[in-house]
C-alpha cells in the first residue's frame, strides 16, 4: 500500500489475511531459502555426494518405490536426500523423498550428480512459482468473500509482497537446514 | 497418516467433498505445503482450478496418490 496511507478497512483486511494465511507466510520463505541455498551449493553438494560414495557402505540402504536400493548421501531438505548406487555401468545418482507412509520416491535420477541436482533445483523453482500463483488466487478469493464490493487490490499487492519477500523467521525450522552429509 | 474421510463415515447431512484445497491436501497427506506443490509440479497430483484460479485437488487424485503410496 505504497502511495497513500491504507484505509481502516484495508488495514483490517490485511491483518485478517496475515492471520488466515499465517502458516503459508511461515513456510514459503523457508522453502524459498532452501531452494536458494541448493542453487548456491550445487558444486559443494556434488562433491559431498562423491565423497560419500567413496566411503564404505552402511547397513541401511534406501529401497525406492521401483524396488532399487540406494545409499543415502546428502540430505537436501527434511526427508529429501541425494542418493547414489553403483551399477554395472558406473555410479547413478537420485534425489529421493521419503513420504510419511514410509515410501521412498525417486524425484529424478541420472549418471551425473551435478545434472541431477540442477534438474531438481529447476523443478523446485517451478513448484515455488505454482505456490505463488495459487497464493495469489487464494488471497483474491479470501478478500472477495470477506469484503465484497471493496477494491482490495492494494491489500493484495502488499500481502503478496510480504509473502514473496519475507525473511525466514526461524532458521532451524523445516526446509531451512543446511546441507548435511 | 490421516486418510481421506470415507463417505460412509460422514454424516448424511454432510455431502461428500469432491475436492480439497492445497492446505487440506497437505494435512490429509501429512506433508508440508511445499511437498504438495512439488507433487503438482511433477504431475504426480493432478489439480483443477476454481473460478479465481485457486488450485483444488480432486478427492479421487488424493485417493489415487494414497493407494500408489
Amino acid at each position: 500500500m505504497s502511495s497513500h496511507r491504507p484505509t481502516e478497512i484495508e488495514d483490517q483486511a490485511h491483518a485478517e489475511a496475515v492471520r488466515y494465511f499465517a502458516e503459508q507466510l511461515n513456510q514459503f520463505p523457508a522453502s524459498r531459502d532452501a531452494v536458494k541455498r541448493l542453487e548456491r551449493d550445487i558444486a559443494k553438494i556434488s562433491l559431498a555426494i562423491l565423497a560419500a560414495s567413496q566411503r564404505p557402505l552402511d547397513a541401511n540402504p534406501i529401497v525406492t518405490d521401483d524396488g532399487t536400493q540406494w545409499r543415502k548421501g546428502v540430505e537436501l531438505f527434511d526427508n529429501v536426500f541425494v542418493c547414489y548406487r553403483q551399477t554395472m555401468t558406473g555410479s547413478e545418482y537420485a534425489v529421493v523423498e521419503r513420504f510419511p507412509s514410509g515410501i521412498n520416491e525417486i524425484w529424478i535420477k541420472g549418471r551425473n550428480a551435478v545434472d541431477v541436482l540442477k534438474a531438481f533445483t529447476k523443478d523446485q523453482r517451478q513448484a515455488l512459482q505454482i505456490w505463488t500463483e495459487d497464493m495469489t488466487a487464494q488471497l483474491k478469493e479470501f478478500l472477495a468473500e470477506k469484503y465484497p464490493g471493496h477494491d482490495m487490490s492494494r491489500v493484495a499487492e502488499s500481502f503478496l509482497h510480504r509473502f514473496t519477500h519475507a525473511e525466514t523467521r526461524n532458521h532451524q525450522q523445516n526446509q531451512s537446514r543446511g546441507v548435511r552429509v | 497418516m490421516e486418510t481421506v474421510p470415507h463417505p460412509e463415515t460422514q454424516s448424511a447431512k454432510t455431502p461428500e467433498r469432491l475436492a480439497y484445497s492445497v492446505q487440506e491436501a497437505a494435512d490429509l497427506l501429512g506433508v508440508n505445503y511445499f511437498s504438495v506443490y512439488r507433487l503438482v509440479q511433477r504431475g504426480k497430483l493432478k489439480v483443477c482450478r476454481a473460478l479465481r484460479g485457486k488450485l483444488l485437488v480432486p478427492r479421487e487424485e488424493l485417493l489415487k496418490l494414497l493407494k500408489s503410496e
